[in-house]
């Protein structure tokens, strides 16, 4: 084939010219690193790259969203110690109080502590996390959710919404209780049903160890346990309007069963003496101090009295049971949310970490095999210089004279 | 006798001297672009019988030949127009791609969702909710600034057509002038072609090929016809007509190449391929106008969405939301021959059927038809309307006429004119409007659930509701009056606009409430709504993410800018074989050059010693004869 000299020059040009281009290119991947510097390079690569720095930056945004929810539970997790720390001590007074060894005047003793306690059960219902919420207000985290009356009656002013914090796609969990579940919810008597004394019995018996023993068998209606003489007794279903058994043999102490219930009645009972069994309610902690306060100030002065005495120190000790109860419950439940939320971060975490992975083996160069490339071409680069200058000097112009 | 030498000696020198000028006119010409060697051609002249035989009367210069093949010629010229197509698509595409590296738009997606995020965990504060105004805002500025990129481009484009179809119709006339000289050169030489101007032709072929690919006819006369587009003459002999530059009937905003056939203007613009011409017109039709709209296409289902969202909540200040951000109605173009007129409007409800294409709708009299620009598809929608069609919908308002016709365009230029309702912080609409509660009296452990929002614009939505429980408790009382109405656990309750479930046993009395929000300031239900507009896919029909419809659209540009260069890439070596095969026919090679310099320079040499000899033997006669 015929070469002209034109094809001489320009061929070896665009060759020096490629790989001029060809070197510049290598040189931008070393010092940026990257493969890709527009998505035309590799638009598959590019687009997976896209998508795992969105998905890395969501995920930031969810382990921030978590280390927020950790910290606001661990919060409410401490509040829900010192509730809990509280109620033992109230637990304990109550024990105290009790005694028949103390006079009226020990009570009112330990019934100005117990008032106190509550005092501080109201400041911590009323605690804010760091940023000025009231964390047991619902979703009215800017209105204080409890407050007392003149007469020391509690009422919750938030709502019944709980917040919950994103901690990932498809997750979220909530940040705290409201007050209401907290401590306006606390289920009275042993959480099925509740046992009540008619104050006006003339007799001593009392009533107590409630328990239920055939879940099954309980039907929630109200019932009266109504004595027809010192030794007999009817059971009468006041929902049902109906008497479930009458003239039962009342033996002190003995106890008494019925649709999977089951109490225990002691003392001498007079006739016409009643006891009441109705389903259990929802009673708040505050109202329960209060009841052991009033209950510990009135103290007794007769029989009667200390039978309704101890009826309402047992009441009491339930209701603290079941307060201690609900608060371990809530703990635990925080305990939960903690574990999962930590578990959920060391997955986000993981999970990053595999698309940075992925995203590394995408986008970047491979500086070994770059570096080599680029002294190749560099070298080829320069043999084509030498060729170049070397070629153009041979001339046949050059000989004639 | 001598004489005859001296006329021999004569006829060497001057065709020497031909062959040397000849030469000369190469070499001279080594860079000249586009140039063919040429050669002498040397013939003996016709002997003289002279008795004894037939003796020879020396050399006559035949032709001077120009060393060229049109088929050769061809090859380059077609070779170079594609060429130059692909490098001009390649660095129109690269703009594109340089833009969609940036990721813009999906940054500035997932900076609004965290900045949500962050406001859900503590919807209470200015501070948190004023960062999701700015980063909506930001949001809108991503948009608009990434369609006035493209539109830029859009207008650069126009600009481009415009320029080059200056360009074409200069080379055109130029060409229709050197086709005068050719045909008259060649009646002057008896035949004998003008070798110099056939090759500024063919040059001017080649650079009108640049611009836009031509196919040539060859005449007798020597004239060639170049014809454009699907037949169009552009160049007849020794006549050129112009292309034109016009606006498109229904889109002023977009620049077409128009051509005189008749009396009248018509649009050749789709006919047009090769060149950089084609390239502008293949990359405004196949990545720019395709990428505006897919840009448009997401911001409208972002904006959308989000306004979707936001109104079923409420406010710092206990009002329900409102949109979030202002959404311009799709854009209708129409030309001012139609009687009719249209409105179009998106249909909210299947927002995610959107596509990236124009339309073009018309009517023939009876029925409207309605061309998918993009797919090219047409459907014939029956009837006098609305139509609901991908995700728009079209009302007739004033009757058309047949004949009539629109340009819809339902995405293009939305983003730049969409703006933020929503600027004050507390008017953040994160929590849900109506909250629910049970009564604290409650002797059963029954739940209510939250309440889902069903109709935000609901005239009751706020209304309180109480579930009151009878007694028995299988069926309950709104707020506790008129009829009893059956309950089953767990069962949606649709009401007043919101859907509530009330779960477990109720115990007779118990009491359940649907109330106004007002006041929940730490609720943040309806903002962990709107986080999931980003991981929802609503676009595509369903079947793309915000950020997926983003990737889609940079995988397509991405690979239209690859399929550009590396086809550029491959057309340069085609090129460089189409001129190598060129050159080494036609190229001028300075070692030849030099060696023919040299044979004719001694043939000259020698052709002098001719004459001198002839000059001594009559010389040497004279001597002679003097005595």
């Amino acid at each position: 084939m015929r070469i002209t000299t034109n094809q001489l020059y320009s061929q070896s040009l665009n060759r020096m010219l490629e790989l001029q281009a060809s070197t510049q290119g290598l040189q931008t991947q070393i010092s940026s690193g990257k493969r890709i510097s527009t998505p035309g390079d590799d638009p598959v690569a590019a687009v997976e790259v896209m998508q795992i720095n969105d998905r890395t930056n969501a995920a930031t945004q969810f382990d921030r969203n978590g280390a927020l929810a950790e910290q606001r539970l661990t919060q409410v997790d401490d509040v829900l110690g010192g509730v809990s720390n509280m109620l033992q001590r109230v637990h304990d007074l109550l024990l105290q109080g009790r005694s028949e060894a103390l006079g009226n005047s020990d009570r009112n003793a330990i019934a100005k502590e117990i008032r106190e306690q509550m005092e501080v059960l109201l400041d911590i219902g009323n605690t804010r996390n760091a940023s000025g919420e009231f964390i047991f207000a619902g979703a009215k985290v800017g209105t204080r959710p409890f407050t007392a009356d003149a007469l020391g009656i509690v009422t919750y002013n938030g709502d019944q919404t709980v917040r919950e914090l994103q901690l990932s796609e498809s997750r979220s969990v909530a940040e705290s209780f409201t007050g209401y579940d907290a401590f306006f919810s606390v289920r009275n008597g042993n959480g099925t049903f509740v046992t009540g004394r008619n104050a006006a019995n003339t007799g001593t018996a009392q009533i107590s160890d409630n328990s239920l023993f055939n879940g099954p068998a309980y039907v929630a209606h109200d019932y009266r346990i109504r004595f027809t003489s010192a030794t007999t007794y009817d059971i009468i279903d006041d929902t049902a309007g109906s008497n479930l058994a009458t003239g039962q043999t009342y033996i002190d102490g003995a106890a008494i069963s019925f649709n999977g219930m089951q109490v225990t009645v002691f003392g001498a009972a007079n006739s016409g003496d009643e006891f009441s069994v109705a389903p259990s309610a929802n009673q708040s902690m505050f109202e329960s101090l209060a009841h052991i306060a009033a209950v510990l100030e009135q103290g007794y002065a007769n029989p009667v009295e200390q039978a309704n005495f101890g009826f309402d120190v047992d009441r009491s000790l339930e209701a603290m049971n079941r307060s201690m109860e609900k608060v371990a419950e809530l703990r635990s439940t925080t305990g939960a949310r903690l574990n999962s939320i930590s578990a959920q971060r060391d997955l986000n975490e993981q999970h990053n970490l595999t698309l940075q992975r992925l995203r590394s083996s995408l986008e970047d160069v491979d500086l070994v095999s770059a570096i080599t490339n680029l002294s190749q071409q560099a070298g080829a680069l320069e043999a084509a210089q030498q060729a170049f200058v070397k070629v153009q000097g041979l001339t046949l112009f050059n000989f004639i004279n | 006798m001598s004489g005859d030498t001296f006329q021999i000696g004569l006829s060497a020198l001057l065709a020497s001297q031909r062959g040397l000028a000849t030469t000369g006119h190469n070499v001279a010409n080594v860079n000249t672009a586009g140039y063919s060697r040429q050669r002498v051609t040397f013939e003996t002249r016709n002997p003289q019988f002279v008795g004894v035989g037939f003796a020879g009367k020396g050399v006559d210069v035949q032709g001077i030949t120009r060393m060229a093949n049109e088929f050769l010629v061809d090859q380059l010229r077609l070779a170079t127009s594609n060429q130059a197509q692909a490098d001009k698509l390649a660095e129109l595409v690269a703009q594109v791609d340089t833009q969609m590296g940036d990721a813009l738009i999906s940054k500035g997606l997932q900076s609004f969702f965290n900045s949500v995020s962050d406001a859900n965990n503590d919807p209470r504060l200015t501070s948190t909710r004023q960062v999701v105004i700015e980063s909506a805002r930001s949001m809108l500025s991503r948009f608009s600034e990434q369609e006035e990129q493209l539109n830029g481009l859009s207008r650069s484009v126009n600009r481009q057509i415009d320029g080059l179809i200056e360009r074409v119709n200069a080379l055109t006339s130029s060409i229709g002038r050197l086709n005068k000289d050719i045909a008259l050169g060649a009646g002057l030489a008896t035949g004998e072609p003008p070798n110099d101007l056939l090759d500024k032709r063919d040059q001017m072929l080649i650079e009108l090929s640049k611009l836009v690919g031509v196919q040539t006819q060859s005449r007798a006369d020597g004239m060639v016809n170049v014809l454009i587009g699907d037949g169009q003459l552009v160049v007849t002999g020794g006549t050129s007509e112009s292309l034109t530059a016009t606006s498109n009937q229904l889109d002023a905003a977009r620049t077409e190449i128009s051509f005189t056939i008749g009396n009248a203007l018509s649009q050749i613009t789709d006919t047009i391929s090769g060149g950089e011409l084609g390239a502008l017109v293949a990359f405004r039709d196949q990545t720019l106008e395709p990428a505006r709209n897919a840009i448009g296409r997401i911001a409208v289902t972002f904006a959308v969405a989000v306004n979707e969202q936001h109104v079923q909540g409420m406010d710092l200040k206990g009002n329900l939301g409102t949109d979030m951000f202002a959404v311009p109605t799709p854009v209708v173009k129409s030309p001012a021959s139609n009687t009719g007129a249209l409105s179009v409007a998106y249909d909210i409800a299947n927002i995610g059927n959107l596509t990236d294409a124009d339309y073009r709708m018309s009517y023939d009299g009876t029925n409207f038809n309605l061309t998918n620009l993009q797919t090219r598809t047409s459907q014939t929608l029956i009837g006098a309307g609305p139509f609901s069609v991908d995700g728009i919908t079209i009302t007739v308002g004033t009757a058309p006429a047949a004949g009539d016709v629109f340009l819809i365009q339902p995405t293009k230029t939305v983003p730049r004119a969409m703006s933020l309702l929503v600027t004050d912080a507390a008017q953040l609409a994160l929590s849900s409007p109506v909250r629910t509660s049970r009564a604290t009296g409650n002797v059963s452990e029954a739940s209510i659930s939250r309440a889902e929002v069903l109709d935000p614009a609901n005239a009751a939505l706020l209304t309180t509701t109480a579930f009151v429980f009878d007694d028995p408790p299988t069926t309950y009382k709104l707020n506790g009056a008129g009829a009893s109405l059956p309950f089953t656990s767990g069962a949606d309750i649709d009401l007043n606009g919101w859907r509530v479930q009330i779960a477990g046993t109720p115990a007779a009395g118990d009491s359940f409430t649907v109330q106004s929000n007002a006041g929940g300031v730490g609720d943040n239900t309806n903002g962990l709504s709107l986080s999931k507009v980003q991981l929802t896919p609503i676009l595509a029909g369903g079947t793309a993410t915000l950020q997926e419809a983003y990737g889609v659209l940079t995988g397509q540009v991405g690979a239209a800018a690859e399929q550009a260069r590396l086809s550029s890439e491959a057309l340069a070596s085609l090129t460089e074989n189409a001129t190598s095969a060129r050159e080494a026919l036609s190229g001028v090679n300075l070692e030849e050059e030099a060696a023919n310099l040299l044979r004719f320079q001694q043939a000259f040499q020698a052709a002098a010693q001719v004459i001198r000899a002839a000059d001594q033997a009559f010389e040497a006669i004279i001597n002679a004869t003097r005595g």
